[in-house]
């Protein structure tokens, strides 16, 4: 079935590669009706660039869903990548829940999935195993493994339904979504901005394009300080 | 059979459910029924037919009892009644693989996923320790029918028998004891009520200090039960030769394992020795421990450390004298696990760690070390809370806060009409929504941050139960917030636009009513009670409902909370910042500016002094008071109250790190060292007296003047410092450890390599206690444990520590030249302190030269 999807001609999610150099100089496209996993031993840094991926799709007037299980949406930071838009209307097109526990993980991609309408669609799930990551912590739950399967069966049909999928997650030894997943990127050593070491199981670029890329994040001060500012 | 009396615990053993009631005479029964748990099949959607195919099926069940078929909401959000078919099955034991074989029907299963003795009360409308009348038939059949409603506030409890045991360990040259060190010695105390139990073992928090001499245990348990004495204490000590005196027996234990009898003699209570007929040794010890707990029979048996170390511990030692089977401490036999685990947990960003529950069937075990409510609110918080929840006193001893209003829901769900099902987990996420909405909605309760520094004449109003208020006031719950029926008609949540049911009141404001109710009620008869045991009793009631309240509003968006969800958790800010902002304008049309605000509390201060009446104030929160609808307090008058900066920003204050002196000489202290549970006792007695001094200062200007007088303060202690009068005890910090494996050098990383070192292996969660000994160095060696009782520490740091401890209190208001360029070094304000100390000492004696010439 996903083979299906990947040969529909669809609208591609272009980028904008001078702004933000990781993915967006390795990946010149995300696929419409594939599923893209992203790993990372820096998974809070890879969910902070993913803010520049959000902001190239909802300025090319793409539907965007967020599955934030890593809680990292940060509305100030997509106020950098979204040039000269307005950020309120750009914050409207960007739906979001965050899943906090595996059965709400599930009951997400559930709601992602009946929403799809149209193509022109990113579904963004960050740090996706994280939910099931901390039920294995807390032994609280006793049906990791049926969610699990369900999550990534129902990720496949948001995929298969035509929207393109981004998945963010830190490195596992053996990701249960990359058998699903068209377009794998592994990422090492991110913190320290020195080498994109692994690019596995990618169609279009070849291990010589790896690319030394690097990033300056400032901090946000967006947090009110002092009594004048409500006044 | 019929009995009238008060459960105390329950346990399940194969397909027997006991039960321990202790009736009006405060006679003990222990009953062994057939208990059938019930779980409920959803059958929404069929047909009559179908659902009586369904309940045919699910009685041919071999393991199923009885079945029915009734109607019931299949959940809270359920709009309106559905078939359900009542399954009542054989037994506890049987419950789990029944539950799986139903899971085949592939339809919903409801109330199947609670725990199995919570079940027990909820499955028989009953709840521990409230009066109710059991009928028994011959065949093991039961009925409860309750005498009392949980909502009684004035009810009374028969009076448990309560012993407390606490046993010290001979260690080696390990500081921390093993389970192969033998026994130094047991302390038992034992109490006939617990009223006795809930003033004076509460008021001495280590039993090892309770200084109550046999003789006037014995007065003080006359007064509280007349005549009916059976209590006393005794000291076990492995090194005391033991002796009987047969002329004054005062009663006889029978240790029935080892057929082995001690005799304890009335001598005792007038010398205090405990006699004994042969030499005393470890595993006498333990049988008299075990014969000592079987032959008074307390109900209440309380273990320091219990769960973690002792029980186990106990158990060990037993296993090592081949004595395991004889050691039994419960009203079954049951025996005690050789190793316990635990687990850590994250609570509102804070990691802790606790043991799993050791439970003694038929008896209430409480670990005080493990016990959240019984260490806050005593045994009377417990009970209250165990007859609330319909939890167990020793599960509801050990439960967090969540779990017991969890509890309290299950049974206002479970006691409504129809009756409210629980499904299974926790389904209801958040909803998708616009980020723009979440930008919003997400804000959390309202802070006006002060301009850092010290402000005179200022009033602290604080809003009463807020958030509860709240979700009372506006049906505030998981079911009710953005409801299917009422997107029209329901009320509109300020900012965020939610809606709200308008047709169903929801789980958690009934759950809101009957605690915020109920503690209305108790805080008035804490005040006019002139009984203080009853005040005591009152007050631990209040406290552990305190609890409820505190943490319901961070719970509504826990992840596993089943009443809760995260619009339900928006909907509350979103209130709150409302009523706040309206508390505010209020404020400023009678003459108050807002000098900080924080969630449910403004700091007010009048524009000038025609303002600054107690009439003008009471008018302001009446105002409020009517306005929102939530009662608003005074909270009092500060005379003088700083607000202090952050770290290396003097313009910027920490919202939470304020304190202030109230007019009556009382101070408030927020976030500062001397608050902070990880500061060493000294530094905490040194900011108080610091702040005791600053307290009796009328005005801001009197205390800036004040500094170089509480500089003094301040040498006092580096003296006492210098030359080591302060015990290294006094200056341990207390920390928990925030994860298992370190990597770096850190002082908390380097204090859990020093137990590692001693082969205690610190978790997530842990307490770690240390005392800096040589700041200089990198190992381990840079810190000392506590509990290695260290003679050192090092002096230099912690001179810089007392300094810091120091200038958190006078650095937010020290005068502009200090705080500007080079002088904001911290060496650069103390010197600055220091001369102008000198110089008021100069300036007394030279008036005081001036008053002896009589100039």
């Amino acid at each position: 079935m996903l083979k299906i999807a990947a040969s529909i001609q669809e609208e591609r999610l272009p980028v904008n590669g001078q702004k933000l150099p990781r993915f967006q100089r390795l990946i010149h496209e995300w696929l419409p009706g594939n599923i893209h996993l992203v790993e990372s031993d820096d998974i809070k840094q890879v969910n902070q660039d993913m803010h520049c991926v959000i902001a190239d799709a909802c300025m090319g007037n793409w539907k965007v869903t967020i599955i934030d299980a890593a809680n990292s949406f940060n509305p100030y930071l997509l106020d950098r990548y979204t040039e000269n838009e307005d950020t309120t209307t750009i914050l409207k097109k960007i739906l979001l829940a965050r899943p906090f526990q595996t059965q709400q993980h599930v009951s997400l991609i559930d709601q992602a999935y009946r929403q799809i309408r149209h193509n022109r669609q990113l579904v963004l799930a960050t740090s996706f195993f994280q939910p099931f990551r901390q039920a294995l912590k807390e032994n609280a739950e006793e049906n990791i493994t049926v969610d699990l399967m369900q999550s990534v069966r129902l990720l496949q049909k948001v995929a298969v339904k035509g929207a393109t999928v981004i998945v963010t997650d830190k490195i596992s030894a053996s990701n249960p979504l990359i058998p699903f997943s068209k377009v794998h990127l592994q990422f090492r050593n991110l913190g320290s901005n020195i080498w994109l070491d692994q690019l596995l199981a990618h169609p279009f670029l070849p291990p010589n394009q790896y690319r030394h890329v690097e990033q300056q994040v400032k901090k946000s001060l967006s947090q009110q300080l002092t009594l004048h500012d409500f006044f | 059979m019929e009995l009238i009396g008060w459960i105390i615990n329950i346990s399940f053993q194969k397909d027997e459910t006991h039960i321990w009631i202790k009736d009006e005479h405060k006679t003990l029964h222990h009953l062994a029924v057939n208990y059938h748990p019930i779980m409920y099949v959803d059958a929404e959607g069929m047909n009559r037919n179908e659902v009586e195919e369904l309940t045919q099926k699910a009685e041919k069940h071999p393991h199923v009892v009885k079945t029915r078929n009734m109607f019931a909401f299949a959940s809270s959000e359920a709009m309106r009644v559905t078939p359900v078919i009542e399954v009542k099955v054989k037994s506890p034991r049987l419950f789990p693989t029944v539950v799986n074989d139903f899971r085949q029907l592939k339809r919903p299963l409801l109330n199947m996923d609670l725990h199995p003795r919570e079940k027990f009360f909820l499955d028989t409308k009953s709840s521990p320790l409230a009066k109710c009348r059991i009928k028994v038939a011959p065949n093991g059949e039961f009925q409860i029918h309750m005498l009392e409603t949980i909502r009684n506030a004035l009810y009374s409890v028969v009076p448990l028998k309560v012993m407390a045991i606490d046993v010290a360990v001979k260690k080696g040259d390990n500081p921390f004891p093993s389970e192969t060190d033998p026994i130094d010695s047991i302390e038992i105390t034992v109490f006939s009520s617990h009223e006795l139990l809930n003033t004076d073992f509460m008021a001495n928090a280590m039993p090892a200090s309770y200084s109550l001499s046999p003789k006037n245990l014995l007065d003080v348990l006359a007064m509280v039960e007349g005549d009916d004495i059976q209590s006393f204490c005794i000291e076990l000590d492995s090194n005391q030769q033991l002796e009987y005196r047969s002329d004054q027996i005062w009663g006889y234990i029978t240790l029935k394992p080892l057929s082995l009898t001690a005799k304890v003699s009335r001598a005792y209570w007038e010398s205090d020795a405990f006699l004994f007929e042969d030499a005393f040794n470890e595993p006498q010890a333990l049988i008299l421990l075990a014969g000592l707990v079987q032959y008074y029979d307390p109900d209440v048996l309380i273990v320091t450390n219990g769960d973690r170390f002792t029980l186990p511990y106990l158990a060990n030692r037993a296993k090592y004298w081949g004595i395991e089977n004889d050691f039994q401490l419960g009203r079954l036999p049951c025996k005690l696990p050789l190793h316990n685990g635990s687990q850590s947990y994250v609570s509102y960003g804070q990691i802790h760690h606790k043991s799993m529950p050791i439970y003694i069937p038929g008896r209430i075990h409480i670990d005080r070390k493990n016990s959240h409510f019984f260490e806050d609110s005593g045994l009377f918080g417990v009970i209250e809370l165990s007859r609330l929840g319909g939890v167990p006193p020793d599960r509801c001893a050990r439960s967090t806060i969540g779990t017991v209003l969890t509890s309290i829901e299950f049974m206002i769900a479970s006691t409504s009409n129809p009756p409210i099902l629980i499904p299974q987990g926790k389904a209801k996420g958040e909803l998708f929504k616009s980020s723009e909405l979440l930008l919003v909605a997400d804000n959390g309760g309202i802070t006006y941050p002060a301009l850092p520094g010290m402000y005179g004449k200022v009033w602290g109003i604080d809003f009463a139960s807020l958030y509860p208020s709240i979700m009372l006031k506006h049906n505030i719950s998981s079911e009710t917030v953005l409801c299917k029926c009422c997107s029209d008609t329901g009320e509109k949540v300020p900012e965020i636009g939610y809606h709200i049911c308008a047709k169903k009141r929801g789980i958690v404001p009934q759950t809101m009513k009957l605690i915020l109710e109920k503690r209305l009620f108790y805080k008035y008869l804490q005040r006019f009670c002139t009984d203080p045991m009853l005040k005591k009793k009152y007050y631990g009631i209040d406290d552990s409902l305190k609890w409820i309240l505190v943490s319901c509003f961070g719970y509504l968006g826990f992840k596993n909370a089943r009443f809760g969800s995260i619009e339900s958790h928006q909907a509350v800010t979103a209130y709150a910042r409302h009523y706040l902002r309206i508390a505010q304008q209020v404020c400023q049309e009678h003459g108050f500016q807002t000098i900080a605000g924080l969630t449910d509390s403004l700091f007010i201060q009048a524009r000038d002094d025609r303002y600054n009446t107690l009439e003008n104030v009471t008018k302001t929160i009446k105002a409020i008071s009517e306005r929102t609808g939530i009662a608003i307090n005074v909270d009092g008058y500060f005379k003088w109250i700083v607000f202090t900066n952050i770290k290396g920003h003097s313009g910027i204050a920490a919202l939470n790190r304020y304190f202030g002196a109230y007019d009556d000489g009382r101070y408030k202290i927020r976030g500062i060292l001397g608050r902070q549970h990880s500061t060493p006792p000294a530094v905490k007695e040194f900011q108080k007296e610091i702040l005791e001094a600053m307290a009796n200062l009328p005005d801001p200007e009197g205390v800036i003047q004040a500094v170089p007088e509480l500089f003094t303060i301040l040498e006092k202690w580096k003296r006492d410092l210098k030359h080591r009068k302060i015990d290294p005890k006094n200056l341990a910090f207390s920390i928990r450890s925030g994860k298992e494996n370190y990597v770096s050098n850190t002082v908390q990383a380097l204090t859990a390599k020093r137990y590692q070192k001693f082969g205690k292996h610190v978790k997530a969660g842990e307490k770690m206690r240390y005392i800096i000994v040589d700041n200089d160095r990198t190992d381990i060696d840079r810190v000392r444990l506590v509990d290695e009782k260290p003679s050192e520490y090092d002096v230099q740091w912690y001179l810089g520590y007392f300094e810091k401890a120091f200038l958190e209190l006078v650095d937010p208001f020290m005068p502009k030249e200090v705080l500007d360029g080079k002088l904001r070094k911290q060496e650069s304000i103390l010197r600055w302190i220091q001369l102008e100390a000198s110089a008021s000492k100069k300036n007394l004696n030279h008036e005081t030269a001036r008053e002896h010439n009589g100039i």
